[in-house]
């Protein structure tokens, strides 16, 4: 773990002294994470990819305003979770400015992508029918939460990141994050209860 | 701290009780709580299987190769100067284009002297109106940023 965190500082510090080679180390590194966080906070597959290539293109190009104070991770999920957060406001204002338009997608409707079956899940069809069916319901429940608390869950959550850490990505206080995190655990609680009691 | 806490006060902690998030003492009063309310443990219960069940969506290893790479082109391929300077170049065009157009007017249009008494300050505030385009095309210097952002798409 220690020599991971020395590689990473290693790689952070060639970074910002504009070595792509080593920033695309980090690159690949955090991809998988960085995309399944933006998928599972917009809803949009094709959305959440944009969002990932433009925080990475955006943080290559910041690294010089990096102080390393926190730790890379950490710095690039403020990127990160503020592009999806403005990607999802700016969906809101477009929907209300346009409300009159027919086919908007509705609150909590997934993009097909993001929705499609995983067909690795499962041998048995009914298994894999019932956890599909999971699944959805958890995307649908998710995208119904306000998007402070699904960015809370989210990093607490899915990214295991303590609360000082969801605090110093989303700039809440700590205080903030756990009112959130509560709120958002009861509300997924309601909407998933009959899927787990199954 | 010597209390107890009520159904409704575990509600609103068992998240964080089931994240480890309380102080020592809240935890203390919560697991009390919880020895002898059955009710509480089954939602507790609840929390976890829910919470149990929520992962993270991991793309395809395929799926991030191929967004890391497009990533990495767009950050290495760098632009010649001639082409990321482009932009203010033509800026420069445009003004040189306006400039001479109106010193070859005032060739061909030498004014006469102004009339005694007349107010000569009228020619600079009609100057500004001729040039209010070099004016406007100034701003593209200031949006330099987006102007490269929209050449990457």
């Amino acid at each position: 773990m220690a020599g991971m965190a020395a590689d990473e500082n290693a790689l952070v510090n060639a970074a910002r002294a504009g070595d792509s080679e080593a920033f695309g180390v980090l690159v690949r590194r955090y991809m998988p994470r960085a995309l399944a966080f933006a998928r599972q906070m917009t809803g949009n597959a094709s959305d959440a990819e944009d969002i990932v290539q433009d925080a990475f293109v955006k943080a290559f190009r910041s690294m010089g305003s990096f102080r390393g104070e926190s730790g890379f991770y950490t710095w690039f999920y403020r990127l990160l979770a503020n592009a999806c957060t403005d990607h999802l406001r700016k969906g809101t204002l477009i929907k209300r400015l346009f409300f009159w338009r027919a086919g908007a997608p509705d609150e909590g409707e997934l993009d097909p992508v993001v929705a499609a079956p995983d067909t690795k899940l499962g041998s048995l069809p009914s298994a894999g029918l019932e956890r599909e069916e999971m699944r959805d319901a958890i995307r649908r429940a998710l995208v119904k939460l306000p998007e402070r608390q699904r960015a809370v869950f989210l990093l607490r959550h899915n990214e295991e990141m303590s609360t000082a850490e969801v605090a110093a990505v989303l700039g809440i206080s700590e205080g903030a994050v756990k009112s959130h995190l509560s709120r958002a655990v009861t509300a997924l609680r309601v909407s998933l209860r009959e899927y787990t009691e199954k | 701290m010597n209390r107890q806490l009520e159904c409704k006060d575990i509600s609103g902690l068992i998240a964080l009780y089931h994240y480890g998030e309380l102080g020592a003492d809240e935890s203390a009063l919560v697991s009390e709580h919880l020895r002898g309310c059955g009710r509480c443990r089954a939602e507790l219960a609840e929390t976890g299987r829910v919470l149990g069940a929520i992962r993270p969506e991991t793309p395809a290893a395929s799926e991030s190769a191929i967004l890391a790479e497009k990533v990495m082109t767009r950050i290495t391929v760098r632009r010649s100067p001639l082409v990321r300077l482009a932009p203010v170049f033509a800026a420069l065009a445009v003004i040189l284009v306006f400039m001479s157009a109106q010193y070859t007017g005032r060739l061909n249009n030498e004014p006469s002297a102004p009339p005694a008494g007349q107010a000569v300050a009228g020619n600079s505030d009609r100057e500004l109106f001729e040039n209010m385009d070099v004016l406007a095309n100034m701003d593209i210097l200031d949006n330099m940023d987006t102007i490269e952002e929209m050449e990457e798409l």
